[in-house]
């Protein structure tokens, strides 16, 4: 067991490496130049204080020397300095990673808050009008974009209910209620696809567990249909869930970059739109570092909870 | 077939409710601008101004740093637009157009120039208090901070040092007077200390006793409270402002929202009294207009010039008939009424700028003429036209791009194809049009205030900002020329011929036009006169009538 976790917790350090050499490069790649982003509208700018501003930056130095020097000091925790606000990026990040944490996590409860049930209910009332309609619900949920459902919350409830979340943003422990309020919009939006997928996912693998035969048997034995559902079934079929769960984990970060723009959330997700905008490439990548961790870490929870839901899968 | 015909049902209830959701328009926007057209204008006469209440609005995107000298961005000077005070600022109010130059002293009281145009005298005011903040705590506003103002602009890296290109020295020959010694005459020299990068700060900002990127101490209206970054920033009235009896408003509390829609549902929800241009469209208006009966629209009269631009040292763009070609191929007045809110025809200058060519001669030196532009399509060898890619970026918002597939459609009908390069703004700026690697271009110009800013940055053949490649001998002896002339009624006609020069025998950048920006106010607001320059010191004459919610005056 602590081997495996050991390989998984290498490999994923190994993911995050080439993840982050991945992005590093591919910043380069595209085009905008930031030394001149930072000086524009800037008359008479000479090609001396260019030269300066970009030596300040470090992109004075050669492509692989800013790699191997970026890799170096991520493995001690730091990332630099952002080129647009002068903070360390560590500093940064440690500001804005718990707000997003919370975030995703929100989105996460809702979709399994909301998904499992409604798989279970589509496959207990399997071809009802109930399943097909939760099917089309689900479809629908899958199809629509989280930012656009942002969009459609943010402007249909003010228009209907004269309502709209809170504009500035306060943590938890500054303000409980406006806090949720605010949260509450973006994780809807955000949670909706992972629950239609989740609620996909568990009909047809409870389904699929209740034709198995186990599952005649204890029908055999005379055990009542919620009996045979709710005791014995579901718990076999939570395994692909639980897989897509920790998949839909990286959907949530992704889906922070734009929600926490439209939401004004001063999380991970709006520092990642401006930085790319900005070409602020130390934020970029310490953001990307993170996210990549975040997403392993919970991947490698998730494959060790098969274990505990399923005993017949242990790690040696 | 039973579950068939349910999954139907189901599928057409879901379709129906998202087309509702979708389609669902609150209030009738038309075409055509109708609730625009019944404009509400700001109350001029609600009597004397009344103290109290907290003013909130919304804005896209926040300050990186609040350090007025390092920035350059928009972000940065309108954070600390109440807080520093400059030497001189622009005049504004109920009789003074939007936009104009008119100037009137801030920190200074008076100022003079000598005969030779070359000794710039400010008078500064006595008994200004700096905001009571450690390590400043109040103390009195000096000539000395001008000096360590000036000395650290001049000594920083960067942009702003352009700002005083022109001057060879400055001295506080006593602790209330400052005077600049000039290289050679400047008509505009208390223009340019009313711009941007101007604002005066306090010694122990610029000698490191406080960090000058996240703490402003200044001497104007209001004391910045708070500033958590990208969240929100709180401004409280100082109490020792040097002009009697302002500011009214207690409070200004401004949100970061980047998101336009959530800025509009803050406006609608009244959580904020005011939308700003930046997170309004002319769509938007209308909708919020023909919404709220209590809403007030502001024409804010476009200072912003819309452009196509050329590279001259790219074939065919070399030849003047063919950038005369380009000039004539475009229909101006249809594209600005098609995407725009309203707005003029402009010159190289904007035309509410001292020296700006009025949108009349614009429009006639520049008239829409598609028969001419292929007469000189065929003098420049091209009567079959040509092909070239064309650069825009959608950084600028949506109508930027829309503005160049117009220009796209109606070069097309004389013959000059242009295919669209859409890039992203940092792309387009540091690769594209900065370097001079494009062909030709659209795109929006920075709204300078002061006519020779234009001219001497961007066709003057050493300009900063030339990024098309030209290069006039004639041009830059008449731009040059103006910059020394002391008489207003001399300078204005140089000016205007040396715009009518560049219409007529350079052609590049063309001007297309400036167009209005919308700005939406609650009616409780009264006297928000403001300025397109980079400050927001006109907040300090506002006030709140006593029905804004939440008002303790």
């Amino acid at each position: 067991m602590i081997e495996y976790v050991v390989r998984r917790v290498l490999y994923g350090l190994l993911v995050i490496a080439l993840v982050t050499v991945f992005v590093f490069l591919t910043l380069r790649l595209i085009p905008g130049d930031v030394v001149r982003l930072q000086l524009a509208d800037a008359p008479g700018v000479t090609q001396e204080q260019l030269d300066a501003r970009a030596a300040a930056l470090g992109l004075d130095q050669p492509l692989i020397t800013q790699l191997f020097k970026f890799l170096g000091d991520a493995f001690t925790g730091d990332f630099g300095i952002s080129f647009q606000s002068q903070q360390p990026v560590t500093s940064i990040i440690a500001e804005r990673l718990p707000i997003t944490l919370q975030l995703g996590l929100m989105a996460l409860v809702i979709s399994i808050a909301l998904g499992i049930p409604l798989g279970l209910l589509a496959a207990y009332k399997q071809n009802s009008w109930l399943d097909q309609s939760l099917r089309v619900v689900s479809v629908a949920g899958l199809s629509i974009p989280n930012f656009w459902l942002g969009l459609l919350l943010v402007t249909y409830l003010a228009i209907w209910f004269s309502w709209s979340p809170p504009l500035v943003y306060r943590s938890p422990g500054e303000d409980l209620v406006s806090n949720l309020t605010q949260m509450a919009l973006p994780a809807l939006a955000l949670g909706v696809s992972g629950m239609a997928a989740i609620a996909r996912m568990l009909r047809s693998s409870l389904l699929e567990v209740m034709r198995s035969n186990f599952v005649r048997t204890v029908r055999a034995k005379g055990a009542p249909e919620r009996t045979v559902l709710f005791t014995h079934a579901v718990r076999n079929s939570l395994v692909p869930v639980f897989s897509l769960i920790g998949v839909q984990v990286g959907g949530i970060l992704g889906g922070t970059v734009i929600l926490e723009s439209i939401f004004a959330i001063p999380g991970m997700g709006s520092m990642i739109f401006q930085a790319v905008q900005m070409r602020d490439y130390p934020v970029v990548l310490g953001a990307v570092v993170v996210f990549g961790a975040v997403f392993v870490t919970v991947n490698l929870v998730v494959d060790l909870l098969y274990g505990v839901i399923d005993p017949r899968i242990r790690y040696a | 077939m039973r579950s068939l015909s349910r999954i139907r049902v189901a599928l057409v209830i879901l379709m129906v409710a998202l087309l509702g959701t979708a389609c669902f328009s609150p209030a009738n926007t038309g075409g055509g601008g109708g609730a625009l057209d019944q404009e509400r204008p700001l109350q001029q006469d609600a009597g004397p101004p009344q103290p109290g209440g907290t003013f909130r609005y919304t804005l896209p995107s926040d300050a990186k740093s609040l350090d007025p000298h390092t920035q350059s961005s928009y972000n940065t000077h309108i954070a600390i637009g109440s807080t520093y005070s400059k030497l001189v600022d622009y005049k504004t109010g109920p009789d003074i157009p939007y936009g104009a130059s008119e100037l009137e002293g801030d920190l200074a009281e008076t100022w003079n120039v000598s005969p030779d145009g070359l000794t710039w005298t400010f008078n500064l005011r006595k008994g200004v208090k700096w905001h009571n903040t450690a390590p400043v705590n109040g103390r009195e506003f000096t000539s000395a901070d001008v000096i360590c103002t000036m000395d650290r602009i001049r000594a920083l890296p960067g942009q702003q040092v352009g700002q005083l290109a022109t001057v060879a020295g400055w001295t506080a020959p006593d602790p209330y007077t400052v005077v600049f010694t000039l290289k050679t005459p400047y008509a505009e020299f208390d223009t340019n200390m009313a711009g941007h990068f101007m604002w005066i700060l306090p010694c122990e900002g610029t000698s490191g006793q406080f960090d000058l990127n996240t703490q402003a101490i200044g001497t104007g209206a209001y004391v910045m409270e708070t500033w958590n970054r990208d969240r929100e920033r709180v401004l409280v009235k100082n109490p020792d402002y040097f002009v009697e009896g302002q500011p009214y408003i207690d409070r200004i509390q401004i949100s970061i929202v980047p998101d336009q829609a959530a800025s509009l549902a803050a406006f609608r929800t009244g959580q904020t009294d005011f939308l700003s241009t930046l997170s309004l469209d002319k769509t938007q208006a209308e909708k919020v207009m023909a919404e709220d009966p209590d809403a007030v629209l502001f024409r804010e009269a476009g200072l912003t010039e819309t452009r196509v631009f050329m590279n001259q040292a790219k074939a065919p763009f070399d030849k003047l008939e063919v950038r005369r070609a380009v000039a004539l191929a475009i229909d101006r007045k249809a594209m600005v009424a098609a995407i725009r809110a309203g707005g003029n025809e402009t010159g190289p200058v904007s035309p509410t700028l001292f020296g700006g060519l009025p949108a009349e001669e614009s429009a006639k030196l520049q008239p829409y003429d598609p028969e001419q532009a292929k007469q000189l399509l065929a003098q420049a060898g091209l009567p079959d036209g040509f092909t070239a890619k064309m650069i825009v970026t959608d950084g600028y918002g949506a109508n930027v791009v829309r503005e160049a597939q117009w220009v796209q459609e109606d070069l097309a009908k004389v013959g000059i194809k242009v295919e669209l390069d859409v890039q992203d703004y940092a792309t387009y700026f540091t690769e594209s049009w900065a370097q001079k690697n494009y062909d030709i271009g659209y795109g929006l110009q920075t709204p300078f205030l002061a006519a020779d800013d234009y001219l001497t940055g961007e066709w003057l053949s050493t300009g900063a900002r030339n990024w098309y490649n030209i290069n006039d001998p004639q041009l830059d002896e008449m731009i040059n020329a103006q910059r020394g002339e002391l008489d207003d009624t001399k300078r204005e006609q140089m000016l205007l011929d040396t715009q009518r020069y560049i219409i007529e025998n350079v052609s590049n950048p063309i001007p297309l036009y400036v167009y209005d920006g919308l700005s939406i106010y609650k009616s409780y607001l009264h006297d928000a006169w403001s300025h397109p320059d980079y400050g927001t010191r006109h907040q300090a004459r506002m006030w709140l009538g006593p029905e804004a919610p939440g008002r303790t005056g």
